[in-house]
């Protein structure tokens, strides 16, 4: 009979020492592991919902007139956006030139606004909610506007309204009203939304959730810096700041608090007066 | 036990870098967003206010034309279209202006470029000049003989209020037969101050700027002895070009330049000018810082003005005119040889920047 060569007990106790004092910190680093993976994914989250709301509000920021803003809180910022710029032929016509086709189609038109350096420097806005319409061509390319259509993708549109006493060459623009505002979110209840209302269209929930500490700030003409109160005179806005705070949907096991991703962006217009 | 700590780690590092990677694209695909979008602006700014730099004509064209702009990190397109040409002298040519910015470069090894538009509206304004006479001179001039002529009338267009024939101070003024002036007032010179000084002050030309070279950025420099003079041969091949030329041979030291060739445009010449014989025919408008000497039948369709050199206080001698020369206004030449002055003006609150991109 051979002997059978075994652990003796020692053995076997010293083994299940090691191997416990190692798979604790096995473990506590899986768990450290996880738990940061899991603050990264949620800063990620929060970084991804700041910059997809500014990639959006930017672009259409960009285009805003001064004299198109109709109001301007901490929360909700009110304004005419421009979607197609043009020129004033005559008889209530306009040559446009082409504007993205998805932007151009998606636009809710809620007016025009003409500029005639001749009665004013500024803007006027005429509300309608009738869409242009086809307009007559020789109203822009015949005598006396004499203007050249380049091709067929620049439209001529048929402005509604009364008649229009302006000089040929006016700057006109199309545009919808849309109101950016920080309010209650529906797909994340409980927390802060950016919301893209479009007047007559639909209400986005753009981008969410955001921290209760987002704001919208105004920088105003002949200051260099944001201020966090919209002036009274709404036309003196030259840009707005946007005080985002991303924030993770969910937050960490470990954590109270959702991760948060602050960013602050200037858009100033474009289009401000000069 | 080791295969599984193994295991795990490499997941939690392949997670990471995943992260990591996708967080990378999305920063850098904001980065080079934002990056076409300044290339669309830059090209847009270049389009308006540096066509000169860019190579393209001063004037833009009565179509449309377009180049590739070079710039760090990537290009713009700059597309000119013309809309309408300008209506006589008030409503001026209009123009839309865009730029197609594309962000060559990236972060991340494989993203596509990055592309921007922006555009605007532009009228396109002629520099105006506002003329007394055919010939302005705030030195004086000696008229010999009867032969020739100085026309205030406008060769394009006679029904067009006339000018004097010539404008000069009333010292030194105008000395020789007036029977070759025609134009308005009897006899056709009209009178534009006291002394060469008035005269110089009375001329509204930023001669000084022009002198040192900030005011106009000529198309030609010619030297005193016409090296860098266009050729002949230019003037045949660019039949709808007005260049704008200046010959630096003043105001001092001052010397004289012999124009002895025929051509038109903006003819600034910063010395004295000398036309001889029938060969120094031009259309446009002539520019003199000195005295001007007219010897035979040479021919003058626009306008001219000499003895601007008064201005900066140099001292003057009276213009020489004798032989068969015509010296005969004309506002359409005027203008022609002008336009190389004009510029962009954009239409303010008309930028836009969802022209397609695609």
């Amino acid at each position: 009979m051979t002997a059978r060569r075994a652990f003796t007990l020692a053995e076997l106790l010293v083994a299940i020492v090691v191997f416990g004092i190692v798979g604790v910190g096995v473990s506590r680093l899986l768990m450290s592991q996880m738990r940061f993976f899991a603050s990264l994914t949620g800063q990620r989250d929060a970084r991804s919902v700041s910059r997809n709301a500014l990639t959006i509000v930017r672009d259409e920021m960009r285009m805003i007139e001064p004299r198109g803003i109709i109001s301007a809180t901490a929360t909700t910022f009110q304004v005419r956006v421009p979607y197609a710029v043009g020129l004033y032929c005559t008889a209530n016509t306009a040559l446009v030139p082409p504007v993205d086709s998805l932007l151009f189609a998606s636009a809710v038109f809620r007016g025009y606004a003409v500029r005639d350096t001749a009665v004013s420097a500024t803007y006027r806005y005429i509300a309608s909610t009738s869409t242009p319409t086809a307009g007559t061509v020789t109203n822009c390319t015949g005598a006396p506007v004499a203007m050249t259509r380049p091709d067929a993708s620049w439209r001529i549109l048929s402005l509604p309204g009364s008649a229009l006493t302006l000089a040929s060459g006016a700057s006109v623009f199309l545009y919808q009203s849309i109101t950016y505002q920080l309010a209650a979110s529906t797909l994340v209840p409980g927390r802060t939304a950016l919301w893209r209302r479009v007047a007559g269209g639909t209400d986005e929930e753009i981008a969410v959730p955001f921290g209760a500490s987002s704001v919208f700030r105004y920088h105003v003409s002949g200051s260099a810096t944001a201020q966090d109160a919209a002036p009274t005179d709404l036309s003196q806005i030259t840009g707005v700041e946007l005080v985002l705070v991303g924030e993770s949907e969910r937050s960490a096991s470990d954590r109270p608090l959702p991760e948060t991703a602050p960013v602050r962006l200037s858009i100033l217009f474009r289009n401000a007066v000069n | 036990m080791v295969l599984l700590v193994m295991f795990v780690l490499v997941g939690a590092i392949t997670a990471g870098f995943a992260m990591l990677s996708s967080e990378r694209m999305a920063d850098d695909a904001a980065i080079q967003s934002q990056g076409a979008v300044a290339l669309a602006e830059t090209g847009l700014q270049q389009g308006v206010w540096n066509r000169a730099g860019l190579g393209l004509p001063r004037v833009p064209p009565v179509g449309t034309e377009s180049t590739r702009v070079q710039l760090t990190g990537g290009y713009a397109d700059v597309v000119t279209t013309q809309l309408r040409a300008a209506q006589g002298s008030t409503v001026p040519a209009l123009y839309y202006v865009r730029a197609r910015g594309v962000r060559t470069v990236t972060g991340v090894a494989g993203a596509g470029n990055a592309v921007a538009s922006a555009s605007a509206f532009a009228s396109f304004r002629s520099q105006q000049m506002t003329l007394q006479a055919s010939m302005t001179s705030v030195n004086g001039i000696e008229y010999q003989g009867n032969a020739g002529k100085i026309s205030g009338i406008d060769q394009c267009d006679p029904r067009a209020p006339r000018r004097a024939a010539v404008a000069v101070p009333t010292t030194p003024g105008f000395s020789g037969k007036t029977a070759p002036l025609e134009g308005a007032g009897s006899p056709p010179i009209a009178i534009i101050g006291p002394t060469v000084s008035a005269a110089a002050s009375a001329v509204p030309f930023n001669w000084a700027g022009i002198v040192n070279g900030s005011a106009i950025t000529p198309d030609f420099r010619s030297t005193a002895n016409g090296v860098g003079f266009p050729a002949s041969r230019w003037f045949t091949d660019n039949p709808t070009t007005w260049p704008t030329i200046v010959v630096s041979n003043g105001p001092s030291p001052s010397s004289e330049f012999d124009l002895n060739a025929n051509g038109r445009g903006l003819l600034i010449v910063l010395g004295d000018l000398s036309l001889n014989g029938g060969s120094g025919n031009w259309n446009g408008v002539i520019l003199v810082g000195g005295r001007l000497t007219s010897n035979g039948g040479n021919r003058i369709v626009g306008a001219v003005v000499t003895g601007l050199n008064a201005k900066l206080g140099y001292p003057v001698a009276n213009n020489r005119l004798n032989g068969t020369k015509e010296f005969l206004f004309s506002s359409c030449q005027v203008t022609s040889s002008l336009s190389s002055l004009g510029t962009f003006r954009v239409s303010p609150n008309a930028w836009a920047n969802n022209f397609p991109t695609y």
